[in-house]
């Protein structure tokens, strides 16, 4: 039996085009990564750049929100979560990296593609990049962040420093700021979405941004842990003038909207690793020899006990997942993806599930030992992967007020979310 | 502000050298180290950059001299009463700025305790090989080649397998030893050691202890080849890899001691490197934490530095309380590896069970501290350049080594609660 059937998901909510989209997505995975791991490690012009280019631009995963018009599939309706979240398991069995940047490309574009949000004229200046340029494209979130002392003298969100502010000069915008932090991607993104102050307002403004506006300024690429698809730097943006229209929203609801859906692909990447980490502790079990000669490694008690923990931290997080993924798809009988309702449950299944993620591919190393921090074994790119990928959560200390606020009715608490 | 410093140590029981060693090496460490760590990850093969940091503290500051006795130009901490506690400060100085490096050069007592240390000196190895180690300015390394590729929890499974599974085989041809075998994993393999510590079996297949044998073999003896290093998830400053053993002859009287002995002898080295883990955790925590503060000090949340948050806060005193207990668990077990005549010899199956119990608890405790701590650095706490993520990655294999932590939960299920069958 495969993990599709191991660790149930709502198969009956899921249309046959949507299994059969993941099934692509899982070839590509095998075709395009798995088998060329070994050899080319995580290098991104020679491995990762091809299969994101394979992914999103020839099997097109990039055009689904855009109007057919434009060559998109107009899959721009909540009811997306479902596939979008069948399809993020196996990017993210395949590559974490390319899973979280998709899934924050595909955040940022929710804001002013999907039904209920969409801005005709931000919709006509992108779609053609999405489906017609012939080239991946990455988007990058650029979110209210801790900042040091000096920064409390600018504008700041729920707590956090705001990295940008924006004026208004007759009807252009005007946005500034230095050595800003990016959710990901911040060197080679065609575009930016920027969460921005404006003097005078308490509600901060979300605009895009084109990434090839005059005045951005992108650092060297950083060395970070994991997510070698997402090639971060800091960001300067420099007096970047931008068209009215690229104010997407204000204020908090249509933000949290965003990290709604962000949440979502965060934790089905987060699952897709999961069953790769299963399927490598699968292999080591079946086959690696433990007390002597006597024993495979699966038979031993011990050793068994702590795998049945990460089968149930697996089918857990599976279940929580498909759940927020209906959430999402149902505005209708949920809510909106932006409302408290959905937003707080979405932030405390994304951090369980983030969390489930760490603590099963840390006992799975534990079990693999030497051979689970080798490279050669492919594990440890998940785990520096999936931990990287939980911190973009933010801290989850603060995350918390927020969640505590809500059920308990806390009257002072902020998260900075 | 609070610094490292305030994390307590018994004090009572420090070794006289302790506070020497603890400031020529923190002023290596933060000379030849630290501005350069950051730069490690990508020099795992070839060690540019971190190779004359080694040269520094082990060949031209002599710590790599420093277990064997005096009159063969070592500083004969080998004979004294705090080996345990001097190395212990030792190790956990040079982690604080890379835990690589700790283990590495950690790695090179490992199998000098077997010939440097009272009551168990062998004079004759001692002075073949004092010449290697301290005669020369350059880092010198060694290795204890233990692992094997079908499982290296069971060469240390020595209360059940007894070394049965052990394939490295040594055989007594006239005055000299023949072995044959295929180790992997050892700190200082892939080309970096001069010389090996040899588990293997005079007889395959026998539980027989008197069988089991370490023997010493110079890296260049005819017929001993390493391949090249492993690329690892962290540890770079550490090399690891495969070594051959192909019809390798030495002189009978590399053979550690005999048969019986090396077994017992071995278990001290087991335990040694229990508390070694423990030194590596504390010293990678130490700097964790000072990185910490930077952090929580100059970084905001609602116009205060996050440290004054209530649930960081929180966060920020567990980790505070697990360095604190991991600290002086570690002392302690370097006192008891100190004091044989206080609490049993070092190689007692009480101190082994006692020192892995310690071991496996500040590892687990490390691994959960640390995660928790990347996360209130957002994503920062994937930066290389705030340290903390280098830390992470580098701990975690001190969990997974010497055996692995499910034979340290049974080997101390075992003494404490005299299980039989297990
Ligand atoms: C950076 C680094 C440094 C190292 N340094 C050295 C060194 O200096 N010298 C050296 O010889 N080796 C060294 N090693 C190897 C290391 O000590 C071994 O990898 C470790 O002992 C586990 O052996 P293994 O990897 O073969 O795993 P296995 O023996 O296959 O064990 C894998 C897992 O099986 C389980 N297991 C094993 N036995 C039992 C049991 N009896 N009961 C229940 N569960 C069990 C545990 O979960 C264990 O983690 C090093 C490795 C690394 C990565």
């Amino acid at each position: 039996m495969n993990y599709q059937e191991l660790f149930p998901f709502p198969q009956e909510r899921c249309e046959e085009a949507d299994i059969s989209l993941a099934h692509t997505v899982h070839q590509w995975g095998e075709a395009e990564l798995a088998s060329k791991r070994l050899e080319l490690k995580e290098d991104y012009s020679r491995l990762i750049e091809p299969a994101m280019r394979k992914l999103l631009v020839d099997i097109g995963l990039q055009k689904i929100l855009w109007p057919e018009s434009f060559g998109g599939s107009a899959q721009n309706a909540p009811e997306i979560a479902l596939p979008l979240t069948l399809a993020l398991e196996q990017i993210g069995w395949a590559d974490v990296g390319i899973g979280y940047v998709f899934a924050s490309t595909f955040a940022l574009c929710t804001t002013f593609a999907m039904e209920g949000n969409v801005q005709e004229k931000l919709v006509q200046a992108y779609a053609p990049l999405f489906c017609q340029s012939g080239q991946p494209v990455i988007g990058a979130l650029i979110l209210p962040s801790l900042k040091g002392k000096d920064s409390q003298d600018g504008p700041s969100f729920r707590g956090k420093a705001l990295q940008a502010r924006a004026n208004q000069d007759k009807q252009a915008w005007t946005i500034e700021g230095r050595n800003m932090r990016p959710f990901n991607s911040g060197s080679n993104a065609q575009l930016f979405g920027v969460l921005c102050g404006i003097d005078g307002e308490s509600d901060p403004a979300f605009f895009v941004v084109s990434g090839d506006a005059a005045g951005i300024k992108r650092k060297d690429v950083f060395l970070k842990t994991g997510l070698a698809a997402s090639l971060n730097s800091d960001v300067d943006f420099d007096k970047v003038i931008v068209p009215p229209e690229n104010l997407v929203f204000r204020g908090l609801q249509p933000f949290r909207a965003m990290l709604s859906w962000l949440y979502l692909g965060i934790s089905a990447t987060t699952v897709g690793s999961l069953f790769a980490a299963y399927d490598i502790l699968k292999e080591w079990g079946d086959n690696r020899v433990i007390k002597g000669r006597g024993q495979v490694f699966k038979e031993n008690p011990l050793t068994a006990a702590l795998m049945a923990e990460i089968a149930m931290d697996i089918l857990t997080s599976r279940m929580l997942l498909y759940q927020l993924a209906q959430m999402l798809a149902q505005p209708e009988v949920y809510g909106g993806a932006g409302e408290e309702k959905v937003f707080i449950p979405a932030l405390c299944l994304a951090t369980y599930i983030t969390h489930a993620g760490e603590k099963a591919i840390n006992s799975t190393m534990e079990l693999m030992a030497s051979a689970g921090y080798a490279k050669e074994w492919q594990l440890e790119r998940y785990w520096r992967d999936v931990k990287t990928l939980q911190i973009h959560l933010g801290n989850r200390e603060l995350n918390k007020m927020e969640i505590a606020r809500y059920f308990y009715d806390c009257k002072n608490l902020e998260g900075g979310i | 502000m609070r610094t490292i410093d305030d994390f307590t140590r018994p004090k009572e029981y420090l070794s006289p050298l302790d506070e020497y060693l603890g400031r020529i090496v923190r002023e290596w460490a933060e000379k030849e180290v630290i501005p350069y760590r950051r730069k490690f990850d990508e020099d795992w093969k070839d060690h540019h950059i971190i190779e004359p940091a080694f040269r520094k503290l082990m060949g031209e500051m002599g710590m790599q001299r420093v277990l064997f006795p005096e009159d063969l130009g070592g500083w004969g901490l080998g004979h004294s009463n705090y080996l345990g506690t001097a190395a212990y400060r030792l190790f956990e100085e040079i982690s604080r700025a890379d835990s690589a490096m700790g283990v590495a050069f950690g790695v090179v007592f490992w199998p000098l305790i077997l010939i440097c240390c009272e009551p168990h000196v062998n004079r004759r190895l001692c002075e073949e090989f004092a010449p290697m180690f301290c005669e020369t300015k350059e880092a010198v390394f060694a290795a204890n080649a233990m692992t094997e590729p079908q499982g290296g929890s069971d060469i240390e499974n020595l209360d059940v397998l007894g070394g049965s599974t052990i394939q490295t085989t040594a055989v007594l041809d006239g005055d000299e030893w023949v072995i044959n075998g295929h180790k992997l994993w050892p700190t200082n393999s892939g080309g970096a050691a001069s010389l090996f510590s040899v588990v293997c079996t005079t007889n395959p297949g026998s539980r027989d202890l008197k069988d089991f044998a370490v023997i010493f073999v110079p890296a260049n003896t005819p017929g001993c080849t390493q391949g090249s290093p492993y690329e690892k998830a962290g540890m770079a400053a550490d090399k690891n890899g495969d070594i051959w053993f192909e019809n390798v002859r030495v002189p009978s009287w590399y053979r550690a001691f005999g048969p019986g002995e090396d077994f017992v002898y071995f278990l001290e080295m087991v335990s040694l490197g229990n508390m070694g883990s423990i030194s590596f955790v504390s010293g990678s925590m130490l700097n964790v934490y000072e990185k910490l503060q930077e952090f929580v000090n100059t970084q905001y949340f609602r116009g205060k530095p996050l440290k004054e948050h209530d649930a960081v806060a929180g966060v920020l005193a567990d980790f505070a309380r697990d360095l604190e207990v991991i600290r002086i668990i570690g002392y302690q077990c370097a006192r008891m590896l100190d004091r044989p005549d206080i609490y049993g010899p070092r190689w007692s199956h009480e101190n082994v069970a006692k020192a892995r119990a310690y071991k496996y608890f500040a590892c687990d405790k490390a691994v959960e501290n640390l995660g928790r701590v990347m996360n209130l650095l957002e994503t920062y706490g994937s930066d290389r350049d705030w340290d903390i993520e280098k830390h992470w990655r580098d701990l975690k294999i001190v969990q997974l080594w010497l055996g692995g932590k499910q034979l340290a939960q049974m080997e101390v299920a075992r003494w404490f609660f005299e299980c039989e069958t297990l």
